[in-house]
Formats: C-alpha cells, structure tokens, sequence
C-alpha cells in the first residue's frame, strides 16, 4: 500500500515534485492575494509605489528577526528574547553615545564603534541563551522568557525610560538611508533573506539545522556537532535581532526604551503561517518571507481600511488564527 | 507444587484458538493456552515468536482477529471497555508504567482516588496505602514520591495496586530484568505466597533458570504458534533450551572463511571501560575482513559496546585503536575519520531523519568531505547518493524521497548506506536486520559480506541467535563484561551462554 504511494509520486515529472514541495509555502500566498485585493478595494492609496514601499520598508526590521527565529525554529529551540534583543543592542549603543545631558554616558564614542557594539551585544545574547539551553538543557521557552523580562529590564533601567534621540548619522544610515530611490532597509533584508534561504539549502550548516530539527539523536550518531551548530543559529538569530534594533532605530531616529515590544509575536506568526514548524525540521525561508509579507500587507490594510485603533489588534488575531486553519486545512487536503 | 489439585477447576485465563495478524505477518497462529487459578504460567519464546502480542490479547490492549479469550469462564469483556479488562487482569513491565512525578499512595489509588464529594480525600488514601504497604512488607512513606522508590519497589507496588483493586490475575512481562539477585528473590517469595492465596500469575522471561525456578507451568511459542504447554515436572531446562531453538526452517549466512590477514588489526580495543558503568574492562580486537559478534541480554552492555566505539560515549578508561592509530573518545567525529562506520540499534531513535530526503540521510556523515568549505552541492550529493543507492539496492531508486516513506527494511538500507558512505575500516553494526523482512535481511548480509571481501573489518552486536550464528567467533557478555568467547557455536551453545548455563 505504502509502496504503491511513493512510487507514483516518484514516477510524476520533476515539476510537479517541485509543486507538491512548494504547497506548504505556497498556501500563504491565496492569503496575501486575498488581502491584496482587499486592500485595493477599500483603498485607492492602497496600490501605490510609495504605499507598498511603505509596507516593505515597515516589515524589514520583522523581517530580519524572523530569518534569526526561522533558524532557531528549524533546530526544534525557540527564542522569545529575540524582541528583547531588538531593543537592549541598540539602547545600549546610543545611551554610550548620547551625551550625558540628554541622559547618555557622553563618551562620545565613533559610531562605527557603536555598531559593532550593538552587533556584539546580540552575540554576547545569543552565545548566553544558547549555552543556558543546549549545555544546561533548560527549557528555551523557559530561559528565553527569563531573558526576554531581564533584557527588557536592563533597556528600561538604562534609559530610565527615556528616548534618545539626537543619533550620529553613520549610526542611523543603514535604517535611514535610500539606494536606487528604495529604503536601504528594504534591500538589506531583502539581500539577508536571499542569503538566509540559500545557506539553509547550500551549506552544511543549513542542513544541519533540518538534520538536528528532525532528529537530534541521529544528527549526533551521523556526526553532527549538535551543541555547536544550535548554539551558533542562537548567535546568529541574536545578532540579526540587534541589526534589526539598530534599522529600527535609523528609522525612528532614535532609541526608545520599548523598541521591539511584541514583536516576536508577529514573528512567530509570519514563520509559522509561512510553514516554519515548532516542533523543528520543517520550513523554508520563502515560506517565512511571505508569513512576513502577509503580516505586513495586512496591518498595513487594516490601518487603511479605518479600522478603530483600538479594534486592530482584534482583527490582527483573528486574520492570523484563521491563515493558520486554511495552512492546516491545506495540509489536510494534500494527504 | 498444588497445581494437581487445582486441575479440576475452571481455568482462570483461557486463550481459545486466537490469530492475530499484522498485514503480511502472523504474529499469533491458532494459538490455545490454558491457565489455572493459582498458577505460575512461563511464557517463553525468543523475540518475535509472539509472546508481546500475546500479552496484549490478554490485557485487552489488542483483539485477535479470531478466536476468544475467557477469564474464569467468562468471556472477556468487549474492546470499548479498557476498564472492565484491569479489573480482570493487570501487567507489570519491566519498567514498571507508573506515575514517578505523584506519591506513593497517588500511584497506588490511581483512577479511583477515595472522595470526599467532590474533593480528594489525601487522609483516607493516606491510611488505605499505609495498611496496604505494610501487607507488603514495603517500607517506604506513601507521602513520598514515587520517583525516590527503588525500582523493585516500584513493581511490588505495581502488583499491590493491582491486587488491592480486586484483580486476581498479573502479567509479569521480564519483571527481573533491571532487578539483582536478592531484590529477585524477594519478588519471588512474594509471587509464591500470592500464588497460595490463588493469584494467577503469567511470567514472562529470557531467564530460563528463573522459569524452571518459579512457574509450575509453561508454554513455548515459536513463529506466533504453540510449541508445547506443559505442567510441573515436565519443564526441564534442557528442553527449554532446545525449544528457543530456531528449528530447521532457519536460514543460514554463515560467513565461512574470513581470509583474516594474520597478525594485523583493524579495531582494537584495550580495557574499555564506560563512564557510567555499562560496561567494564571490555578487550578484543577484530583483523581485517575480520567478523566478530556480540551477543548477552538485554542490559548486558553489549549494544553500549558498539556506541562506544563509534564516539556516542565516554570512556572512563580504556583506549580503541582504529587501523593502529588511537581515537579520542567520545567523539562521533573522531571515530568516523579514523574510519569507524555505524548502524545504531534503533533506527527510528537515532538512525535516521525521517522527514529528511535519502539523499541527505545518507551524505550526512560526509558532511566534512562532500562540503569542506561548508558549502554544499546538492548535485554533488544526489550523485553520491545515486552511487549509495545502487550499492545497497534501495527500493525505490529514488534519492529525493523523504526517508518516512521507506519500508523498514529500506530505511535500514539508508542507515546502512550513511556508515558505508565514508569508506570505514571498521562497521559497527547493531542489530542491523531487527524488524526487517526476509528479501532486506538478505540484501543486508550480502552488503557486510562485500565488506568483509572488501577488507574491512566487521563488528556485529546482537540480540538474535541467528544473527549471531553468522559469524564464526561471537563474544558474549554478562553483566557488563565479556562472559564467554565461542569458536563456531551453534544455537544451543549461544542459547546456553546467554543464559548462563554452560
């Protein structure tokens, strides 16, 4: 019985394996339609240059942190700090900077300084939450909801609550910036994206994250270095966190000590309405990028579309309990 | 014993004519076993000969597809009601299924706390345990939890609960198997005075001493098919032996001359002894195109042997010297590139990704040389895979489909493939054809066959006499240690050493 399944899906022509690969990414993709068409209904500002521009460039700083998250995902860990880190790495930066009368330390330091600070703060996170739950074994949702309160503890302490404003342009050029008259933001994450999908397929290291995702126990029998390899996608994961405060605070121009809150909610979101699995091994980048896209078009859509500000969150939800039904529906189906 | 007495009376446990079939195999033929009240049944047979299948039929966990099962001449109750079967009959395990995270006195009265209207009434369950705790001679506070009460402990208990809610027949499935000497004993005396006081027992063993000790009657299945039944004096072990015996229908593999080349070595192994006790003071060596088996009980450290030498554990002394050069251990690496190759006792735990393609399952040891820089060509590795794929004839060809949708036998071929995919010197090979069907288990020989031509020198650890019979020298371990070494044994020999009854 079983045999005769797979040997007429072995006989089908390579497109069509390509297609029956691509569905579970793919069932985002009658969402985001779904949500285009709407948008273009209930608003003509919805379908323009500058509009979806302006949906791109709002989804990059989401974007990259989900690339960071879809790693940690595919390994079977989680890491709910990663929103945390999106706001501490840059606080930390700025606050360096700022002077002191507008309640920085003032030590004035270059801001090409500030940036690798800022990138070695999501390492130093990363290389800590990775070693808390690989080599002490600690629950990640646990460890990671600990460090997702500290961290955010430590940005408010910091700042005392205060925005610091008044950044060093170097320092807010990478969230500000615009290349071929599109925000710099957008081909960054878009450039980081492409990079993220072709390391997960064309290096050892991607393949290893599917490997121990799908089983651990095996992945260490083939050889594997497990402990590394899912230390290394906590390190990478927090490091993108960090680029992703530092582009959120080009394009705030400045730094705020809430920068990220609830952002790794709409990340978890977008990866798993993009096919990105909890229980690790399953997912790919394309699928993930448009869990980000829906997410976007979609706030986006509802800010046009009037609904009462109070009332978006609401229906936020709901879009994404029910594109999660129509992906498990459609996975249903296939079967 | 009092068994003569008894015979006049209904049986307490009367399997009539059961079969039970699972797709292409015959787990259960035609099977009838009757059971007196106040008996020790044995249940003996080697693996897959039936007897799992038989204890589930008993504790209603499956229903044969015919024939009846009857308890005190009643017949059993339907399939839709689990609870009405643990009144009747309750199985203890060799781990025993209990709550470790509850107390003692929870465990004991789990399912039917005693209430206080609608609240739990801890005083009651409290002094309920107490009383039945003392019955047993069980000196531990049912306040504390499980999980602080030795294993041996934790049967008796398990027993406890089952008698103590009225149920008058207990399957004991291996019981002793993580148990020593006097905590066996004990769990005998204890059985013995159950059994005067009419408990029926089913005692399931690999330990043919403790059969002949214990039971005072027994039945032998072979290939899903009563052997024979016998009462009392009638069980000897001698015949015990021989009925674990596989009959003729065996199929034989031996590998007959193993042009070892004198004087060199490909593994040795020199005073291995595990970090957490698996094993003590192992010592042998293979030469190359060299075949050596394993074999011991479960729990006899035989199969840790084998993951030691591929690096998945630590050596608290001891040295494995790969081809003369020495191997750190511990290390997965380090053993796969001193050319140690590995095929793991399970392979759904550790073998293999299932959601993974052929093709990545069976590079993935390669990783280092197929991607040197870290990147990968995935044309590289379909190639390869191609090349694995016609070396151990997998079905179907097809390096792009997920592993999760091979048989049995073809995913054993995708692990078998991942450790002949580096050119190893030495394969480790555990249980390579466990669960597999007759047409793979072929193919899989054939493979370590080649290998040996090839010159590569061939560790085989295993649970099943056959599989052992195909080498000409097999190890046998006890306890943690090697117990005995065999020179071209046949089944009785092994049987025997296993056992411990040379």
């Amino acid at each position: 019985m079983r045999t005769t399944a797979i040997r007429t899906t072995a006989s089908k022509s390579n497109f069509a394996q390509g297609l029956v690969q691509n569905v579970r990414e793919l069932s985002v993709l009658p969402g985001l339609i779904i949500v285009v068409i709407i948008g273009a209904i209930v608003s003509p500002a919805f379908l323009t240059a500058a509009n979806l521009t302006l949906i791109l460039r709002q989804s990059a700083e989401l974007g990259i942190v989900v690339i960071g998250l879809t790693f940690i995902l595919l390994t079977g860990k989680l890491d709910i700090s990663l929103e945390s880190t999106v706001g501490l790495a840059p606080m930390v930066a700025a606050w360096l900077m700022i002077p002191a009368a507008v309640g920085g330390l003032g030590t004035d330091i270059n801001p090409f300084l500030a940036i690798f600070i800022t990138l070695s703060i999501g390492v130093g996170i990363g290389l800590f939450n990775g070693f808390l739950v690989v080599k002490l074994g600690l629950d990640p949702f646990i460890v990671t909801l600990a460090m997702l309160i500290l961290l955010r503890g430590i940005t408010l302490g910091i700042s005392e609550g205060k925005t610091l404003a008044g950044l060093p342009d170097a320092f807010r050029y990478i969230g500000s910036a615009r290349w071929l008259g599109v925000p710099a933001a957008i081909w960054v994450t878009g450039i980081l994206f492409l990079i993220a999908g072709l390391a997960l397929r064309y290096t050892s290291w991607g393949r290893a994250l599917y490997a121990i995702g799908g089983n651990a126990e095996a992945a260490r029998a083939a050889g594997i270095r497990v402990d590394f390899i899912v230390i290394s996608a906590f390190v990478v994961a927090s490091a993108l966190a960090a680029f992703a405060g530092l582009m959120l605070a080009g394009r705030l121009a400045s730094v705020t000590s809430g920068m990220g809150e609830n952002l790794i909610f709409s990340a978890l979101a977008a990866a798993v309405i993009g096919g990105v699995q909890l229980t690790g091994g399953q997912g790919r980048m394309v699928g993930a990028l448009l869990g980000v896209l829906l997410l976007g078009t979609l706030t986006n859509v509802l800010t046009l579309a009037g609904v009462p500000t109070f009332w978006i969150n609401a229906v936020y939800g709901a879009v994404i309990l029910l594109a999660l039904l129509v992906g498990r529906w459609g996975a249903r189906t296939r079967r | 014993m009092s068994t003569t007495t008894l015979t006049n009376l209904v049986p307490a446990i009367e399997v009539d004519g059961v079969s039970r079939i699972y797709g292409a195999t015959k787990a259960l033929q035609d099977v009838s076993v009757s059971i007196l009240p106040g008996q020790v049944h044995g249940l003996i047979g080697r693996n897959g000969a039936g007897k799992s299948t038989l204890l589930r039929i008993i504790t209603g966990l499956e229903h044969p597809d015919t024939g009846s099962v009857r308890f005190f001449g009643e017949d059993a109750p339907p399939a839709s009601d689990p609870k009405a079967w643990q009144q009747r009959v309750a199985c203890v395990y060799q781990r025993p299924s209990v709550f470790a995270n509850l107390t003692i006195a929870e465990n004991l009265f789990a399912g039917r706390l005693p209430q206080n209207g609608a609240t739990v009434s801890w005083r009651r369950m409290q002094d309920e345990a107490d009383r039945i705790l003392d019955e047993w001679n069980i000196h531990l506070d049912p306040r504390s939890l499980l999980s602080d009460a030795p294993i041996e402990e934790r049967q008796m208990l398990t027993i406890a609960k089952a008698l103590s809610a009225g149920t008058r027949i207990v399957l004991l499935d291996e019981p002793t198997v993580q148990l020593e000497g006097a905590a066996i004993r004990r769990l005998f005396d204890k059985v013995q005075e159950l059994q005067d006081a009419g408990v029926t027992f089913v005692f399931v063993s690999h330990f043919l001493r403790e059969v002949t000790a214990i039971c005072d009657s027994a039945t032998v299945l072979r290939d899903g098919r009563v052997l024979w039944s016998r009462r009392g004096d009638e069980i000897r072990s001698d015949d015990l032996v021989e009925s674990l015996l596989a009959g003729q229908e065996q199929r034989r593999h031996r590998v007959e001359d193993t042009s070892a080349s004198a004087g060199s070595v490909a593994l040795k192994v020199d005073a291995m002894t595990d970090k957490t006790g698996a094993f003590t003071d192992v010592s042998f060596s293979i030469a190359p195109g060299e075949l050596l088996a394993i074999g011991g009980v479960g729990g006899s450290g035989k199969y840790s042997v084998g993951e030691a030498i591929a690096g998945l554990r630590r050596l608290a002394s001891g040295q494995v010297t790969v081809t003369g050069a020495p191997i750190k251990p511990g290390k997965v690496k380090a053993s796969q590139r001193a050319g140690v190759g590995f095929v793991p006792a399970d392979r759904h735990k550790d073998g293999y990704v299932p959601q993974l393609s052929v093709a990545e399952n069976m590079t993935m040891a390669v990783m280092d040389q197929l991607a040197p820089a870290g990147f990968l060509s995935p044309r590289q590795q379909t190639n390869m895979a191609q090349t694995l794929i016609k070396d151990v004839a997998l079905v179907p060809p097809n390096p792009k489909l997920a592993v999760s949708g091979l048989s049995g036998g073809n995913q054993q071929k995708v692990v078998l493939a991942r450790a002949l995919a580096r050119d190893p010197r030495v394969l480790v090979l555990i249980s390579p054809t466990a669960g597999v069907d007759i047409a793979a288990k072929d193919a899989i020989y054939a493979l370590i066959l080649r290998a040996l031509e090839d010159g590569v020198a061939v560790l085989l650890i295993s649970d099943d006499i056959e599989e052992l019979l195909v080498s000409k020298r097999v190890l046998i371990m006890r306890e943690g240690g090697i117990g005995a070494e065999l020179i071209d044994p046949n089944e009785e020999d092994i049987v025997r050493a296993i056992e411990g009854m040379e």
